[in-house]
């Protein structure tokens, strides 16, 4: 026997039942890969599976089915040997990840640079051992410098291009997010299934974007330096209208500045800039626009209670909230509706022109 | 992907022979499977290392066999350079520490 032949299941004899059986059965874990490639490699993976079946062997191993399933999602998700429809999902997937550790990142580092401006002052301080005992302080500390550092971290090491620290940050957030949100008191539930969904879809796009046969991102310089400038802008900001408060007569006075900006930044910019970035690049292409509509999908989860606000006639809360009053994104709901609409408007016209037009889907 | 293209350095291989060659290669400590070799062989495949060679039938099942390219064979050269060259230097070390080197390194060289 040559090192190509196998260890002689397929010589026909008694034992043909139970290798058609084999046969079968393999076949049927093949259809956890797209239907194309099944065509074009399922004769030969056959082979290869059957040659490598131990004598008596009746059943496909887990390890043979968690790797097919393994292939099968990175098929799915752009892999070499993979559709074009799959190359622009695993695009789609990557642009997802990258947009939402960028966002969530921002939204944390903003918060731990109030955090830490109260810590450095005096005052500060004394407020904080007032509502908190020194370990739960601890705790949340930990929690809220977690968070900033796990999703810019995990941005950071994606677009260097060490995929498995990048995978690993961008799962664990998800844990650091469902801790955080446990011990949250204040914030309303509809409020912490919009975090968590969010949360959920940055980790399942950064663990299915980036695959180890992803394409490295082509310009990293420059997301280095988007998520840089714009750390280094939200901590001078936050971090300043935090001291500003804290010069003030009370607490409420640094709150309700804080209150201002994240009405500002979380109500109309945030969301209002994805839809105008969005509505640029579907010119282009549907990348963008698929990329940010999935990203803003988990704000729908904030409009039943939108609904619920308005019915009763607190029409105000829609665009303009109490963000201490359990609804930390005030306005948001409305806010990513629009948003969402607009990009799902977008992306609709985007495929429907290359449809017509017949062209290739660029990045 | 070293362990492959090294696998096909020699002659071209089909699926199974090219699982069963890198288990030999790695003394077992590597077990392709077929998830994962196919995975990597479209990755070759794309980046134009290792090209379908012939079909063959056998006993109703296709053998599609592979080889490696000429620019295959220039990469896993480029490879095996630099991972001899680090092992160069790892072991220079270790010796330099005082480290006793079990198998083919063997005892230092020029050693009482």
């Amino acid at each position: 026997m040559n090192a190509n032949e196998g260890p002689g299941m397929h010589e026909g004899d008694g034992a043909s039942d139970e290798n058609d059986l084999l046969e079968a059965r393999y076949r049927r874990a093949l259809t956890l890969l797209p239907a194309g490639y099944r065509e074009q490699r399922g004769e030969e993976m056959i082979s290869t599976l059957l040659d490598g079946a131990t004598e008596g062997r009746r059943w496909p191993s887990r390890g043979e089915l968690a790797s097919l399933a393994a292939l099968g999602t990175r098929l799915r998700v752009g892999a070499p040997g993979g559709t074009p429809r799959a190359v622009a999902t695993g695009e789609v997937l990557r642009r997802t990840a990258l947009a939402g550790l960028l966002v969530m990142g921002l939204w944390h580092a903003a918060m731990a640079a109030g955090d830490l401006t109260l810590i450095a002052s005096q005052r500060g301080r004394h407020m904080l051992y007032m509502s908190y005992s020194h370990w739960h302080l601890a705790f949340r500390s930990t929690l809220d410098f977690g968070r900033p550092l796990l999703y810019l971290g995990a941005l950071v090491a994606l677009v260097r291009g060490r995929r498995r620290l990048g995978r690993i940050l961008g799962v664990a957030q998800l844990g650091l997010m469902a801790a955080v949100l446990a011990c949250d008191k204040y914030t309303a539930t509809s409020d912490q299934a919009a975090l968590l969904a969010a949360a959920l879809v940055v980790a399942i796009a950064v663990w299915l974007g980036f695959h180890r046969a992803a394409p490295r991102i082509a310009t990293p310089r420059r997301w280095l330096l988007a998520v840089t400038g714009m750390t280094a802008l939200v901590l001078i900001v936050f971090a300043a209208a935090t001291a500003i408060g804290l010069g003030g007569q009370s607490r409420t006075a640094g709150a309700g500045l804080i209150d201002q900006i994240a009405r500002v930044t979380a109500g109309p910019l945030i969301p209002g800039l994805a839809a105008l970035f969005g509505l640029l690049r579907a010119r282009r292409s549907p990348i963008w626009p698929a990329a940010l509509l999935t990203l803003g999908l988990p704000g729908l989860i904030l409009m039943p209670r939108e609904v619920i606000l308005f019915t009763q006639g607190k029409a105000g809360h829609l665009f303009y909230g109490d963000l201490f009053a359990g609804a930390p994104w005030p306005g948001m709901a409305a806010y990513m509706a629009i948003t969402d609409t607009i990009l799902a408007a977008a992306l609709a016209w985007v495929l429907y022109r290359h449809r017509t037009r017949s062209t290739a889907i660029a990045a | 992907m070293f362990l492959i293209l090294t696998a096909l350095v020699d002659q071209p291989r089909h699926g199974y022979g090219i699982v069963q060659e890198v288990a030999r290669l790695s003394n077992g400590q590597t077990q392709l499977k077929v998830g994962t070799l196919y995975g990597a062989l479209d990755r070759l495949t794309g980046e134009g290392l290792v090209a379908p060679d012939r079909d063959e039938v056998e006993a109703g099942r296709l053998r599609r066999y592979y080889r490696i390219t000429e620019q295959g064979a220039a990469a896993l050269a480029e490879d095996a350079e630099r991972i001899a060259s680090h092992a160069a230097v790892a072991t220079r070390r270790l010796r330099e520490r005082g480290v006793r080197l079990p198998g083919k390194l063997g005892p230092a060289e020029g050693a009482a």
